[in-house]
């Protein structure tokens, strides 16, 4: 800031969203990252990927009843809840949450469910419907950053799509985790399954790319935009928020797994772990610094 | 007529505000909104309008109460008062936070342990009137004086006139901190203290420290220069120290070394009659001075050496004095920063001066001095003080040594222990039993004073009491206006006036009136000449006198103004307007200024919510390239030292102040008073009171105990004379 | 023909001597809680000694013409008047803080008493009544200027008409209608560190 400019009163401004929401966030995204995962064999036909797909439709599923606990205990009244299901605005992002809240999880459900009957048929069927749905879930947490027209960081076209790529980052991070301790604990074998958990880690790795390099483009181009997005690039990059953005999204929870990945080491079960818990890490820190970190400059 | 009841008068504004074309809009939406009731997020309702007077400040502007539910509501401007024209300051919107302050003194307290502890019993009026009889009538029998401190009068003399009744009182009030010098320096000059800038008409102001965009007279003052600026295109220039917000909004700031207005404004006289811009025939005719004389007097204040004292440039000293006496009608005027020094009194003549050679008296734009006619003697404006008249301090100073102990003390409307200098030693005395063996504070809170009150009496604020102010302010025809109670008196609350006036009943004196109320109706009565103004009065809340046509622009004033007096001699000051530098500092010595913020009155308003919320710390202002030189870091904590103490207080960095000069506001540190006023969260019926935020800023620091009280030539404290040892090192 | 009403204030910075009454005037109309404003004036030093000033920038929602917070608000507790002013129904408004995210200029706040989301809305019911907003009414500089831009014989029409104006954040787009006269940029751009 300027030496001879120095504000003498102005008022405290709370930071609207917090960490609720960031956490609203993740869990959708990994709710829908590990929903498209599980359609890869049920609807895409990618037969190696069977055996992951009725945990993660399982994830996909209670993650989603999760997340908008989330959202539910942050309003300031949670017992209106309710009227966000008849009091209906087009044009707000967090309407249209209301029906692909409900929609998602119900379509999860019966998806799920045509799935442990072994009902190929429908549970394509509800596999193609949801595959929409996924996304609309997630990209709509996009949208609803991206239509707040006020911050520099959330308003921007690439935030729905960012926020998708950073699902499927996270959700297949998720899955591996987690066909990992049920294969590795609870499964009869007490195996692991490694060819497909190392064939996992190369869609990590080219999913964490693409997130990469669509955050560096916003860094980009917000660095050459207007001076209240100079200011908030500034803070996330040398100030308040370098250490969770520099240090904790982009350090260890994409560039340390991606070098894991792409190396000979990318055979190695336990760093394949240890980077997909990095990886998880990561995208969190990523939710935290875009919703509280896009706050972070007061507007006046 | 008989006496108007209270009912009366609401009736009486009732009718008016629903007669009159001025607010009834506002009025009438208290009755057609019945129904959107429920929908409470915006605006209040309201059954009631009552216009009476604001009295947080001296400005004594119009203001309506609006009243719902027997409850005061909202305060706004009275849109018709000649002195705010329907604007009302900060403070004046939050009187709703002094009446229903949850920890307003409501009940007639006992003192309980002792003194300054701060333990209290509640009790009646009656014992408590029944103790403090009995201690004043024991004094009177052993033919001893008991005295009365009175901080602010708002009923038209009142206590003053019982006081005289009474005999044995000495009566005080706290002049020494109220422009005692400018007022003997008006006094000296025109023969009379109320001058009037007609400043909306002038089209050059030059602001010697003054500051009425926060302070001074600022609602009616404020809007009047800014009209002036925008709508007549005046320039304003402010001289000060510090960057004040009249400063900053001038077209000119000028910082000076502090106490040394006198010689820049005598230099600028100077060059402006060495130059032939005066105007030579008002001198010779109105003043009781020729212009050689002057001249000669005045060829010392060189603006090379006005230079040297003040650092104000000398080429923009030139400049500002031919803009001056070119300009088509300017004013100088000044403020505490000026009368507030040591050398107070001169400093003020000599800004005046300005005024005078430049023949800017009774004229648009100019200074309005309204001479005291015989006429006025009735009472109509308030009486002529004595100057050099003893103040609390040296009251204080008397007791300790041999001098006069005063068994019984009432002080009322004042609160010294906070806010006069030297109050470590105010404190000390006020503490002693043995030299002031009963003390009794009349106040609305129990104050930094009150801690050592023996009996505390629960007064009526100003929004419940009946009151008269006779100040002309802004107009140059006379008018009054009224205080009157707008809600019944809270809790146990009586107005201090009317238990003076029984006490004096019982002590055995009659007084004509047997209450305050009657008091003021009399008063009425005797500045009005028909039943109608009355009427007028109550409905408007205020009531012009007359139309004074000796008070018209007027290029002839009937007694020669006098630039040299012979009066100041009894001062021991030269009668020709002349300067008295101030003390030299040393390395390491700062002046430090302190001053009022546009939030805050005095001592009295930091309990208010809404003002302490705005401004609730006063950090040390300095200037970075001083801080810089002493390796002062900005959020550092420093020491300032007088021979008296030191006081701690964290630095602040503005650009907006001279270097040689420190500054620190008044108005904070309270450590008594409220919790409000101490940041301090608590649980009461109003839900504000746990959501006080600030209370990790600190609610600042008390400058006023390293503050010395030298002996100046009128009585008032000089405030702004104080050097001070500014310790980098002591930090912590 | 009689265009429909549109309300708006304007600001004169050149009468503003920051002195906080339109603040506090606001606080107790619309019994806001302690922490949290509809109005405020924020105060901005510049330059270097001699050479500097203080800059007094009265903020308060802008009542846009085009609402960013109304577009967003899921339950359409925001709301806009026919006359411009931008409402919250306390009885709809879910306090999803949403519109608080989405408002370029910092106005909106959760009363911490009532849990709801608020701002300014004009004083409607002072304004329905034919009295000015309690801010522009007590406002000592006479710098809130406030009334109907398309009623040609009003003061905030010729003001408009005779000055350059500005108002804050034009790029975002929401058409704000408060409008200020000599604003100096440096004040709405300044920040404290964070
Ligand atoms: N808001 C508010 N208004 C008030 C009051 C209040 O408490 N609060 N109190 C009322 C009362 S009782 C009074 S006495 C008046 C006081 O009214 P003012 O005299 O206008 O106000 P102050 O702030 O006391 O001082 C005025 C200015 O003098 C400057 N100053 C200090 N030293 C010098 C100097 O040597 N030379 C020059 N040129 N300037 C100097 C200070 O920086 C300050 O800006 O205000 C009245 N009005
Ligand atoms: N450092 C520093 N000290 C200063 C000044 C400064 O600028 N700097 N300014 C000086 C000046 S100019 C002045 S005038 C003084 C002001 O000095 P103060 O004595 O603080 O003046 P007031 O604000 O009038 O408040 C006196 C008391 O009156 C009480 N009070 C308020 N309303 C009522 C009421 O209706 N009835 C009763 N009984 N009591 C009431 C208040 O609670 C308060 O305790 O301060 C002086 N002290
Ligand atoms: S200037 Fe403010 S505090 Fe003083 S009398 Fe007027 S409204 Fe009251
Ligand atoms: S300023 Fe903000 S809250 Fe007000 S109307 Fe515009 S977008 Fe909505
Ligand atoms: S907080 Fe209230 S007004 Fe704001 S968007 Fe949510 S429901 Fe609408
Ligand atoms: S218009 Fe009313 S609600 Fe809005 S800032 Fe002014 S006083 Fe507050
Ligand atoms: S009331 Fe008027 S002059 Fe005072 S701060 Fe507010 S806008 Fe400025
Ligand atoms: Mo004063």
């Amino acid at each position: 800031m300027n030496e001879a400019v120095r504000v003498v009163y102005n008022i405290h401004h709370e930071i609207p969203l917090g960490a609720l929401i960031a956490n609203y966030f993740y869990f959708t995204g990994l709710s829908a990252g590990s929903f498209i995962l599980s359609t890869l064999a049920y609807v895409f036909g990618v037969n190696k990927y069977k055996p992951i797909a009725k945990t993660s439709v399982i994830l996909a599923t209670l993650l989603l009843i999760l997340a908008p606990i989330n959202l539910l205990i942050d309003l300031e009244q949670p017992y209106r809840f309710w009227t966000l299901f008849y009091y209906i605005n087009p044009t707000s992002a967090i309407s249209w949450g209301s029906f692909l809240l409900t929609l998602y999880p119900l379509n999860c459900i019966i998806y799920g469910y045509f799935m442990f009957k072994g009902n190929e048929k429908m549970t394509k069927l509800f596999g193609i419907l949801g595959i929409p749905l996924a996304i609309s879930v997630h990209g709509y947490t996009g949208f609803i950053l991206a239509l707040a027209r006020a911050r520099d960081l959330w308003h921007t076209p690439l935030m729905p799509v960012l926020f998708l790529v950073s699902a499927m980052v996270s959700g297949i991070a998720l899955t591996i985790l987690v066909i990992y301790i049920k294969d590795r604990f609870f499964s009869p074998l007490m195996k692991a399954n490694e060819e497909l958990i190392v064939d996992l880690g190369k869609i990590l790795a080219f999913s964490i790319i693409l997130d990469l390099s669509l955050v560096f483009a916003d860094i980009i181009v917000m660095f050459n935009s207007n001076p209240e997005a100079l200011q908030i690039v500034d803070r996330v990059l040398f100030g308040k928020f370098k250490n969770l953005f520099l240090g904790v999204e982009i350090a260890l929870g994409s560039l340390i797994p991606l070098l894991i990945l792409l190396s000979p080491l990318r055979k190695n079960i336990t760093l394949v772990i240890i980077s997909s818990l990095l990886v998880m890490i990561g995208i969190f820190a990523m939710r935290y610094v875009v919703v509280v970190g896009g706050q972070i400059i007061p507007q006046i | 007529m008989a006496d108007i009841t209270r009912r009366d008068f609401i009736k009486a504004g009732l009718i008016f505000l629903s007669t009159s074309a001025l607010i009834p809009p506002v009025f009438a939406r208290a009755t057609d909104s019945k129904n959107s009731d429920t929908n409470k997020d915006s605006g209040v309702l309201f059954d009631t309008a009552i216009p009476t007077t604001c009295l947080i400040c001296g400005a004594g502007c119009g203001i309506i109460a609006y009243k719902r539910h027997g409850r005061v509501v909202k305060i706004d401007g009275n849109p018709l008062h000649p002195t705010n024209r329907g604007k009302i300051c900060g403070k004046g919107q939050a009187g709703l936070n002094i009446l229903y302050d949850p920890e307003r003194v409501l009940s007639p307290l006992m003192r309980k342990g002792p003194r300054g502890s701060g333990n209290w019993e509640v009790c009646t009026w009656n014992e408590i009137m029944d103790v403090i009889c009995k201690r004043i009538q024991s004094a009177f029998k052993n033919g001893n004086e008991i005295l009365l401190l009175q901080g602010s009068d708002r009923m038209g003399n009142l206590v003053e006139d019982i006081c005289r009744k009474l005999g044995r009182i000495k009566f005080l009030t706290s002049k020494e901190q109220r422009g005692i010098n400018k007022r003997i320096a008006y006094l000296a000059t025109f023969d009379t203290d109320i001058v009037i800038p007609d400043i909306e008409q002038s089209t050059f102001i030059l602001n010697f420290g003054a500051n009425p965009f926060e302070a001074n007279y600022m609602t009616p003052l404020a809007q009047r220069i800014i009209n002036a600026k925008i709508e007549r295109g005046a320039r304003l220039i402010t001289i000060d120290p510090r960057l004040s917000n009249t400063a900053a909004k001038s077209d000119l700031w000028i910082p000076i070394k502090p106490g040394t207005d006198g010689i820049v404004s005598l230099s600028m006289s100077f060059i402006i009659i060495n130059n032939g811009l005066h105007d030579r025939e008002f001198i010779r005719n109105y003043t009781n001075c020729d212009e050689k004389h002057l001249l000669a007097h005045l060829s010392k204040y060189t603006p090379e050496l006005a230079e040297k004292v003040s650092g104000v440039d000398r080429n923009l000293i030139r400049k500002i004095a031919f803009q001056f006496a070119t300009s088509e009608s300017p004013i100088a005027i000044s403020g505490r920063g000026v009368y507030q020094h040591l050398n107070g009194i001169e400093a003020e003549r000599s800004i005046l001066l300005l005024n005078i050679i430049c023949g800017r008296i009774n004229k648009k734009g100019g200074l309005f001095f309204i001479e005291r006619s015989s006429n006025d003697r009735e009472n109509i404006f308030s009486k002529e003080d004595s100057a050099g008249n003893e103040s609390f301090l040296d009251i204080i100073r008397d007791a300790r040594g041999k001098g006069k102990k005063y068994p019984v003390v009432i002080i009322h409307h004042s609160n010294p222990v906070y806010s006069q200098n030297e109050i470590d030693l105010i404190s000390e005395t006020l503490r002693d039993e043995k030299i002031f063996p009963f003390i009794i504070v009349s106040d609305t809170h129990i104050t930094e004073t009150a801690m050592f009150a023996d009996v505390v009496l629960p007064d009526t604020s100003y929004l419940e009491c009946w009151g008269i102010t006779e100040r002309p302010v802004f107009d140059k025809d006379p008018y009054i206006s009224l205080s009157q109670p707008v809600t019944n008196s809270l809790g146990e609350a009586i107005p201090f006036e009317d238990i003076l006036i029984q006490i004096a009943n019982r002590v055995g004196i009659s007084t004509d009136f047997k209450d305050s109320r009657e008091f003021i109706n009399r008063k009425i009565k005797m500045l009005l000449r028909n039943e109608k103004g009355k009427s007028e009065l109550f409905e408007n809340g205020f009531l012009y006198l007359a139309n004074r046509e000796n008070l018209r622009e007027t290029s002839t004033v009937s007694k020669k103004i006098k630039i040299h007096s012979e009066k100041m001699k009894e001062f021991g000051l030269e009668p020709f307007p002349s300067f008295k530098p101030p003390s030299e500092k040393k390395l390491g010595w700062f002046y430090l200024i302190t001053y009022k913020i546009n939030t805050h009155s005095h001592s009295r308003t930091q309990n208010c919510k809404w003002l302490s919320e705005i401004f609730h710390t006063n950090p040390l202002l300095i200037n970075p390239l001083t801080a810089e030189k002493l390796g002062i870091k900005e959020g550092d904590t420093v020491k300032l030292k007088t021979e008296l103490g030191s006081v701690s207080v964290k630095v602040q960095f503005t650009e907006g102040i001279h270097p040689d000069a420190l500054a620190i506001a008044m108005h904070a540190g309270h450590w008594a008073y409220g919790r409000v006023a101490r940041a301090i969260p608590f649980k009461s019926n109003d839900p504000d009171t746990m959501l006080i935020w600030w209370t990790t800023k600190g609610n600042g620091i008390n400058p006023n105990k390293i503050l010395l009280s030298t002996h100046p030539s009128g009585g008032e404290h000089p405030f702004l004379d104080a050097l001070v040892y500014l310790d980098a090192s002591s930090g912590g | 023909m009689k265009k429909t009403k549109r309300y708006a204030m304007l600001i004169d910075l050149r009468r503003c001597i920051g002195c906080h009454s339109c603040s506090v005037s606001c606080k107790a109309e619309n019994q806001v809680p302690l922490g949290v404003w509809r109005t405020w004036v924020k105060q901005v030093e510049k330059g270097i000694y001699p050479n500097v000033i203080r800059i007094f920038l009265p903020l308060l929602c802008n009542n846009c013409e085009r609402p960013v917070c109304k577009t967003v608000c899921p339950v359409k507790a925001t709301y806009q008047r026919k006359d411009g002013i931008v409402m919250i129904d306390p009885h709809r408004c879910i306090g999803c803080k949403y519109c608080m995210a989405a408002c370029p200029y910092n106005v909106r706040y959760v009363d911490p008493i009532k849990k709801i989301v608020q701002k300014c809305t004009w004083c409607y019911r002072r304004v329905d009544a034919g009295d000015l907003p309690a801010c522009a009414k007590t406002c000592i500089g006479g710098a809130r200027i406030f009334g109907d831009i398309n009623d040609p014989d009003s003061e905030i029409f010729r003001l408009i008409s005779t000055n350059p104006v500005q108002v804050i954040k034009p790029e975002k787009g929401t058409s704000p209608m408060v409008f200020y006269i000599d604003l100096d940029i440096t004040a709405v751009e300044a920040r404290e560190n964070i």
